[in-house]
């Protein structure tokens, strides 16, 4: 896509379907003239001089017309996910920071409600891309390490866009429900900008809850929804009806085949959907409409354009050669990192099953598998025997330890107890070798109050390995 | 429970929210009119749903899928309110 393709998309949309947000509604008719007010905060702070802006991210049509223009105008951009600590959390390569004016405040269109103020720590890149380069900033996923951005080109975001596009067919008459961040990937690639693309009517929920949730499913009556496993849980833990069925798209943890097909019964069909941030959508299950299996299929098909091949034939890392993938990894320096090519095969980091008919199923991370005995150990399949085998463990991270003499694969389990509940390494090994495979059971289990969660909600690993570093570090001293 | 006093109604909600939820306040501080949810109480989604499925079992009532809106958790003045509406409902039917 290019400047003027864009510049046409948004001439052409003239369209009466709605835009919406909490606050309010605004038809495609409304975004040129919207666009200009954005074009005129913009001219006021020296838009020519901008090397990259920092987005505080909300779920709000003020950031879908940011979003807009700064693709249209090839601005570089990054995107601080929401509740990110702005100070700690904004690159050093962003010059300028876009916040938004808060609820409270009474908008008056086409004045955006947004605010440029410069960004103290800024540093000019000495090896990065060049301003005004249609450069989109992620933050990436990773757990540990030093942070890392993923750098897509404004064409490849909406290359892989249309690649969503061809599979699942959001149509110009097609409702849109967001109720997840379109700050990630998965909101923005998956449901903002294909939705976008068609002209198609779009609701957003921010900072999204089960009653947000059934409103907007009351009021909008979506055909197409965005969730989350944990979302798909609390609707089944509410146990209403909806009036209407949608389709409905997971990202995330893969959503267990019992849940899957609960939450078929009484919502509408639901994939699950395979992808990264450096990728954006790889592949997704078959919904029951487009394939007539049961619907609870745990097999992922490639979208079109997006070749996935399993490293060593039937079992071993998922590889993706994509077309529309990320293009460079940058420090906070806004320097590109070395060693990244996006033109070769992405190697995704997870373990995957050949099922034959371009189909492969997820297994897991790959470094949450091991050998032990002789037999392929999953990590995430020990935490989940532990976590229901013994009640008084309300959380267990299983790694890797260090290999030491004599053998290989060690596991240590950490385990975070339930409260004012306590175990013995001792009692829960016996139970464990009563009732688990030996190559399943961890040779040291640590028991802690509570194991830290990150943003995301997921456990923060890092925390668990520097505990029992730490841990090792003071035994030998 | 089954009461239709609505300062009484009120208490018990905010108890819930103390009690039930953990929520991380005190009864006292919980104002009838402030949001459950954004820039209010602060209850997360997880929160919500708890809150909704203790309402119902100490209530003793069900919410419809459209009755679960923004509006009615804005507060707990309008949830106090519709609680006492379905509690006045439930005991003229089981007078009847």
């Amino acid at each position: 896509m290019n400047r003027n393709y864009f510049l046409r998309f948004l001439d052409e949309a003239r369209g009466d379907n709605l835009l919406s947000d909490e606050r309010e509604k605004i038809s495609y008719s409304d975004l040129p003239g919207m666009l200009k007010g954005v074009d005129r905060v913009f001219e006021e702070n020296d838009k020519a001089d901008i090397y990259c802006v920092g987005v505080l991210v909300e779920n709000s049509l003020s950031l879908v017309m940011v979003l807009l223009y700064l693709l249209r105008e090839r601005i570089n951009f990054f995107l601080l996910p929401a509740n990110s600590p702005v100070h700690q959390s904004m690159p050093f390569f962003c010059d300028v920071i876009l916040s938004f004016d808060p609820p409270s405040y009474e908008s008056t269109r086409p004045d955006p409600g947004i605010r440029l103020t410069p960004n103290p720590r800024f540093t000019r890149p000495a090896n990065g891309v060049s301003g005004r380069s249609g450069s989109v900033f992620f933050t990436s996923s990773g757990t540990s390490g030093l942070p890392k951005y993923i750098l897509f080109t404004a064409e490849n975001l909406i290359r892989n866009a249309e690649n969503w596009l061809e599979r699942f067919g959001i149509f110009y008459s097609s409702r849109v429900l967001i109720p997840v961040p379109v700050g990630h990937m998965y909101g923005l690639g998956v449901g903002l900008l294909p939705a976008l693309l068609k002209g198609a009517s779009i609701s957003l929920i921010e900072k999204n809850n089960v009653v947000k949730f059934f409103d907007r499913m009351a009021e909008f009556a979506p055909e197409v929804v965005l969730v989350t496993p944990a979302l798909c849980k609390m609707i089944l833990l509410l146990d209403k009806p909806l009036s209407k069925k949608a389709l409905f798209i997971s990202a995330g943890e893969m959503i267990q085949p019992d849940t899957l097909r609960r939450f078929k019964d009484k919502y509408g069909d639901i994939v699950n959907l395979y992808g990264c941030t450096e990728q954006g959508a790889i592949a997704t299950t078959v919904p029951e409409s487009l394939s007539g299996s049961d619907g609870t299929d745990w097999r992922f098909k490639p979208l079109e354009n997006v070749i996935v091949q399993i490293d060593g034939g039937g079992q071993g890392e998922i590889c993706c050669r994509h077309n529309a993938g990320f293009e460079w990894y940058v420090d906070t320096q806004g320097d590109i990192m070395p060693g990244a090519d996006s033109t070769v095969v992405f190697r995704t980091k997870d373990m995957g099953l050949d099922k034959g008919d371009h189909f492969f199923e997820v297994l897991g991370r790959l470094d949450h598998f091991v050998n032990r005995f002789g037999y392929l150990v999953s990590l995430d399949e020990v935490e989940k025997s532990l976590e229901s085998l013994f009640a008084d463990i309300s959380k267990a991270v299983v790694f890797i330890g260090d290999a030491q003499d004599g053998f290989t694969g060690h596991l240590i389990a950490i385990c975070e107890l339930a409260e004012g509940r306590t175990l013995t390494e001792g009692d829960v090994k016996a139970i464990c070798r009563d009732s688990m495979q030996k190559y399943h059971v961890p040779d040291e289990f640590h028991f802690l109050a509570a194991i830290p969660k990150l943003n995301s909600g997921k456990v923060d690993r890092a925390y668990v390995t520097d505990y029992y570093r730490t841990f090792i570090n003071n035994k030998f001293i | 429970m089954i009461t239709k006093d609505p300062g009484m109604i009120k208490s018990a909600l905010k108890n819930i929210i103390v009690n039930d939820l953990s929520v991380n306040v005190n009864v006292a501080d919980i104002r009838d009119d402030e949001s459950l949810f954004d820039g209010g109480v602060g209850l997360d989604s997880i929160a919500m749903v708890n809150f909704i499925v203790v309402i119902e079992k100490r209530f003793d009532i069900s919410f419809e899928e459209h009755e679960i809106n923004a509006k009615l958790f804005a507060s707990i003045n309008e949830l106090a309110e519709f609680i006492n509406a379905k509690v006045e409902k439930l005991m003229i039917q089981k007078n009847q």
